[in-house]
Parts: structure tokens; C-alpha cells; sequence
């Protein structure tokens, strides 16, 4: 229950500051004022905005005040130091670096070259360790999804 | 309507129709058995399968895949003590005692037969239900389709998740990112950063994916090493008819409150499934057997379960708004395909209407052929290792969003949302009224800077007209009792 107010307290504060940079920054610069105030195409935008920033600082304000009875028992010390619910895992870090490695080696070298050493590599940040499994998965997954869309659906993947 | 639906059928019983339709249901089967792939993700990733397809034959494959996802979830659930979908977890209660005292057949074919009544009730109930509906929703205006935007966005941002303040935090991003694109009104930029890409909006594919699919992925890479799992074998013995007989009460009970239910914008299958079950063990005769293998415990989650789909159905075929995140994905293949839900589609597109009746009475049939004769052969696809499921699923979401429309730029978006996606789900929000809030924004916007332009800007056009004001009343009246609900919750 501590951590999740912790959590709140922070994601509350990202939501805040997001809405703020949406409000003064993103608003003016891109999009366009026209019409009367209740039609303008900032009008909507504007609304969301305000509501963000007033939902995220309510989500601030009941996470800190719930910290703060909690902090009175056991002091103040580590109030703003952030602690997760689970311990942190790197692994959805390598996958989120895996497939941004995809993305660049689908752009620049096409479907079919980059598509078997991702899969390789995806499997074996998974876990898997049976490298006749892991090669025969990544070549057979890359033709029949190449076939399939190319052929089957016409849709081109280089 | 019966001449409307012979049309249907008639559009419907082609041979590529009806492959598709029991494809879907195998894929959607195969999709609700593997534990960690969910409904919504399986329809989600097959969308880009049916670009090429006529919306028709699209829809059959779709229909049949929510269909069979509904039911797939209960194989793993009986068999190796996993529900395949949150929704099927409380066919866990009872379908796994059975399983362990060998009676694993007998459990899987009363979940069965159980999803196939209710499925059949709540599909008949939904043709007429949507086609009354549809009816009154022809005069609906602006204001009125406004009032009840704010009406489903008050509902569903309030039951989504634990948190009241967080589930409309979700909506009010997602209400944001609708936005962005050319103005409806006046065509002008808005957050396109002079990308051609975003003047049509977020690709609504792209968001779907990233938050369902991507952030999947990426929650399940935490848990690596944790995918073998015991599974009890199936066995021989079957459900007799004595066993169906008695569990029809509870198979009626558990589609009238699925229906219900599904039909309420934003609960979905699991509370159904929660309330059919409490029901059943509360007007049974031996309430202690609840939990230890109860067979009519396995008929209330499943009958409760499967009702779901028709009742959720009829908001999204009716209205135009989706009563579950399955159904706001269904919503978003629909607009996909050129092809807006509502009274409009009604007036407009009354065959493509009866077609989709039609593919959901066929794909009725398909369900017991799929389940009967394939519950070994997914008993053992639950046990395929995430180490092969999540970089498959991977590649698929890949080339799904770029075969959309051969951008890199949507290859990129769909890696940001799907991290956002992940860091929601870590911290404690519910992403449905994220998706359902973006999918609404633009009809509801237009609804209201429509409405007033037609009252120069006063806002009494919403209170004066008597469909709007009930629509603005019980939206106040809904958020006034999620809050009351949340308060009693945190007292207890």
C-alpha cells in the first residue's frame, strides 16, 4: 500500500507536468486559434488539458497526504525517494532495445534479414536456450509471415 | 427483419465466409487458451489480417475470433489451473477440482454446452435488442449524441480499474490523443508536428497494438522461466445429459446477467462471470460443494461469460458505443473498414447489419465443432512456452501495423504506446477507457461543437432537449454512484 502511494505520488507529478507542457507549450505552438471560443479547434485540447492537470494534481495531493500519515509513524526520511511494487526488471528494458534494433534493421536491411536474428534474440531474452529450437522458430516465423503477407495478402514487407 | 436476416445468411454462406468463420473461431480458440494472450490482443493482431478481405468476410473472421477467445479461456482454467482470460477465472474455482478428481472431460464439455446457450441466448437477444434500439437512436441529433458520449465516458472511466481518479485520468489521455489530426470542424493541424502521417489521427491500428499487444509483451518479459505448467490430461468421460439437464437453470441465470451486464458500457465479461457465479452458489441447494468441484460452478462462469458477447454487442451495433475493451477493438475494425457503428449504419447499411447477425448464428455452430474436437490438441497449445509466444507475437504486431500503411513512423508510435502502455499497467491504470475515450472523442466532439453551432453557443441545447438532459442526468447520476460504490469499498 506504501509503495502504490509512492507510485501515485509520482505518476501524479509526470501527469502534471505533462499536462502543463500540453497547456503552455504544445497548444500555442501547434495548434491553430479560429472561430469563436466554444468552436475553436484549441477548445477540446484545451478542456483535456485542464482536466489532466486537475485529475493529476488530486491524484498528487491524496498520494502525499496518505504518505504523509504514513510518514508520521516512521519519519519523513525517504517521503520522495521512489520505490516500485515489484523489484525493477531490466528485461522489459532489452525487449523495448530489441525491437527498436528491429525497427531500424526492417528499415534499412528489409523484412526478411532482419527479422530471423530479432526473433533469436527475442526468444533468448525470454528464456529460451535450445539454440535448434530458437533457429528453426525464427527461420520458419520469417517465411511463413513473409508468404502469408506477401503473397497471401498482397501486402509488401520490403 | 426476418427477410433482412435471410439476406444476411445469404451474403453470409459462401465458402470464404464460412472458412472464415471457423477460422476465427479456432484462431480466437487458440488465442483464449494460451494463458497471457488475451481476446482483445487476438483481435487486435488479426485486423491487419483482413485489410485485404471485404468488410463482410473481415467481420466473420473478427466475430468468430471474439467468439471462440470467450470460450478458449476456459481450457487452460480447467486444465492446468491458469485462466486463459481474466474472465475465466472463476471457472478456475471449480473446473480444476473437477479436473483433479479426473473428471476433466466432464468439466470441459459443460463449459461447452454452457457457452454455447448463452451465446446462442444473448446473440438471438442482440438482433432484437440492437434493432429496437437502433430504432429510438434514429432520432438522436447532435446534443443527444453528445450527452450520451459523456454518458458512456462517465461510466466507463469509473469502473475501469481500482481507482475512480485513475480511470478518468485514462480517459481524459485518451480523450487527448483523439485530438490529434486535422480539426473535424475546420480542418486545421492540431499536434501533427507537420507529419503528413497525423493529419488522419493516431493510426487507432497503432494504438491498439501498442497498448494491448507491445505493453503484453513487455509485462511478460518480466516473468521469464515461469512457463511450464503441469497439465492435468482430459480424460475420457464426457458430461452426461443428466449433467446438462441440471445445469440448464444455471445456464439461463448466467446468460440473462451476462447479457445484462455486457450490455452496460465498461464492465465486460469478469464481473459477469463474478456475479453469475455468486448467484448460482447463492440459491443452490449445497453451497458448501461451491469451490470443490460444483459442475453447475463451471456452467454459471461460463454461461455468464459467453453472455457477455451478445449483450456487449448491442451498444456498439445499436449506439455506436462499445461496452467492453474487446468491443471498442471490434469498434475500431469497424471504422477500419469504412464502416461507422450506430443508427446510421442501420439506415445506411442495413444487409452489412444482418450479415453480421448472420456470422454470429453461424459462428454458434462452429463453436462445439472447434471446442469438441480440438480440447486435447489446446490443452496442449496452453503449454506452449512464452519464450516462442511473445517474440511470434511480436513479429505479427510488426507487420500488422506496417502493412497498414507501409510507415516506419507507425512502427515507432506503436513502441511509445506500448511503453506507455506498460508503465499504465505498472502503475495502476486501467487502459480500456484510455482506448475507448480515444475512439470516442472525434464523434463525440464533432456531436458538440455541432450542437453548438446549431444553438450559437449556448450550452442549454444539452439540458432542453429531453434525450439529452436523460443522458446528462444519468451521467451524473452514474458518477455519483461509482463514488458512493469506491467510498463503501475503501470502508470496508
Amino acid at each position: 500500500m506504501y509503495n502504490r502511494y509512492k507510485i501515485d505520488f509520482l505518476s501524479g507529478g509526470g501527469l502534471f507536468a505533462c499536462s502543463l507542457i500540453v497547456l503552455f507549450f504544445l497548444i500555442p505552438n501547434y495548434v491553430s486559434v479560429g472561430g469563436s471560443a466554444e468552436i475553436s479547434p484549441r477548445f477540446f485540447p484545451k478542456i483535456a488539458a485542464v482536466a489532466l492537470a486537475v485529475l493529476s494534481f488530486s491524484l498528487i495531493v491524496k498520494s502525499f497526504l496518505a504518505l504523509y500519515h504514513h510518514e508520521k509513524w516512521a519519519g519523513l526520511a525517504d517521503l520522495f525517494i521512489p520505490r516500485m511494487a515489484t523489484a525493477p526488471s531490466f528485461r522489459p528494458f532489452l525487449c523495448v532495445a530489441i525491437v527498436a534494433l528491429y525497427f531500424i534493421l526492417f528499415e534499412h536491411a528489409g523484412f526478411l534479414l532482419a527479422t530471423p536474428p530479432v526473433v533469436a534474440l527475442l526468444m533468448l531474452s525470454f528464456g529460451q536456450r535450445r539454440p535448434v529450437r530458437i533457429t528453426a522458430i525464427s527461420l520458419v516465423l520469417t517465411g511463413v509471415v513473409f508468404v502469408l503477407f506477401t503473397y497471401g495478402l498482397k501486402v509488401p514487407l520490403q | 427483419m426476418l427477410n433482412e436476416l435471410m439476406i444476411g445468411f445469404q451474403m453470409v454462406l459462401t465458402m470464404g465466409n464460412i472458412a472464415a468463420i471457423f477460422l476465427g473461431v479456432v484462431y480466437g480458440v487458440f488465442m483464449g487458451a494460451v494463458p497471457g494472450l488475451t481476446g482483445t490482443m487476438g483481435i487486435a493482431l488479426i485486423i491487419p489480417l483482413t485489410y485485404s478481405l471485404s468488410p463482410i468476410t473481415a467481420f466473420c473472421v473478427l466475430l468468430g475470433t471474439y467468439k471462440g477467445c470467450l470460450f478458449g479461456g476456459a481450457i487452460p482454467a480447467i486444465l492446468i489451473n491458469t485462466p486463459g482470460s481474466p474472465a475465466a477465472a472463476v471457472t478456475v474455482f471449480d473446473g480444476f477440482p473437477l479436473a483433479q478428481k479426473g473428471q476433466a472431460g466432464r468439466a470441459m464439455d459443460v463449459a461447452l454446452c454452457s457457452s454455447v446457450l448463452a451465446d446462442a441466448f444473448s446473440t438471438i437477444c442482440l438482433i432484437f435488442l440492437a434493432v429496437f434500439l437502433a430504432r429510438i437512436s434514429l432520432k438522436f441529433g447532435p446534443p443527444e449524441y453528445a450527452c450520451l458520449i459523456v454518458f458512456s465516458l462517465a461510466i466507463v472511466a469509473g469502473v475501469s480499474g481500482d481507482s475512480v481518479l485513475k480511470g478518468v485520468m485514462a480517459a481524459v489521455v485518451g480523450f487527448l490523443l483523439g485530438t490529434v489530426g486535422l480539426d473535424p470542424m475546420m480542418s486545421t493541424p492540431r499536434f501533427t508536428f507537420g507529419m503528413p502521417t497525423l493529419f488522419n489521427g493516431i493510426n487507432m491500428m497503432v494504438l491498439m497494438i501498442g497498448l494491448f499487444a507491445v505493453s503484453e509483451v513487455l509485462m511478460q518479459s518480466e516473468a521469464k522461466g515461469k512457463d511450464m505448467l503441469k497439465s492435468i490430461p482430459t480424460g475420457k468421460d464426457r458430461a452426461s445429459w443428466a449433467d446438462i439437464k441440471r445445469c440448464l437453470p444455471t445456464i439461463l441465470r448466467g446468460s440473462i446477467i451476462g447479457l445484462f451486464i455486457g450490455a452496460i458500457p465498461g464492465l465486460g465479461a469478469t464481473p459477469a462471470t463474478f456475479l453469475t457465479y455468486a448467484e448460482t452458489k447463492r440459491v443452490s441447494k449445497h453451497p458448501e460443494k461451491f469451490g470443490h468441484g460444483a459442475i453447475e460452478g463451471v456452467a454459471a462462469a461460463e454461461s455468464g461469460n459467453n453472455a457477455t458477447c451478445g449483450g456487449a454487442l448491442i451498444p456498439l451495433m445499436a449506439l455506436g458505443i462499445p461496452g467492453d475493451v474487446t468491443t471498442a477493438v471490434l469498434l475500431g475494425a469497424f471504422l477500419i473498414h469504412g464502416l461507422t457503428p450506430g443508427p446510421a449504419l442501420f439506415k445506411e447499411n442495413i444487409s452489412m447489419v444482418y450479415s453480421i447477425f448472420a456470422a454470429l448464428l453461424v459462428a454458434i455452430f462452429f463453436l462445439p465443432v472447434v471446442g469438441r474436437v480440438s480440447i486435447r490438441f489446446f490443452s496442449l497449445i496452453a503449454k506452449v512456452p512464452s519464450s516462442i509466444v511473445y517474440p511470434v507475437t511480436t513479429v505479427l504486431c510488426t507487420v500488422g501495423v506496417y502493412g497498414f500503411n507501409s510507415s516506419f513512423t507507425d512502427l515507432w508510435l506503436m513502441l511509445i504506446f506500448g511503453v506507455v502502455a506498460y508503465f499504465m499497467r505498472k502503475f495502476g491504470f486501467a487502459l480500456a477507457p484510455l482506448l475507448i475515450a480515444f475512439i470516442l472523442e472525434p464523434i463525440g466532439e464533432r456531436a458538440i461543437r455541432q450542437s453548438l453551432t446549431l444553438s450559437d453557443g449556448s450550452l442549454s441545447i444539452f439540458v432542453t432537449r429531453p434525450i439529452s438532459a436523460f443522458f446528462l442526468g444519468m451521467a451524473i447520476l452514474a458518477v455519483i454512484i461509482l463514488i458512493k460504490m469506491k467510498r463503501k469499498k475503501q470502508i470496508a
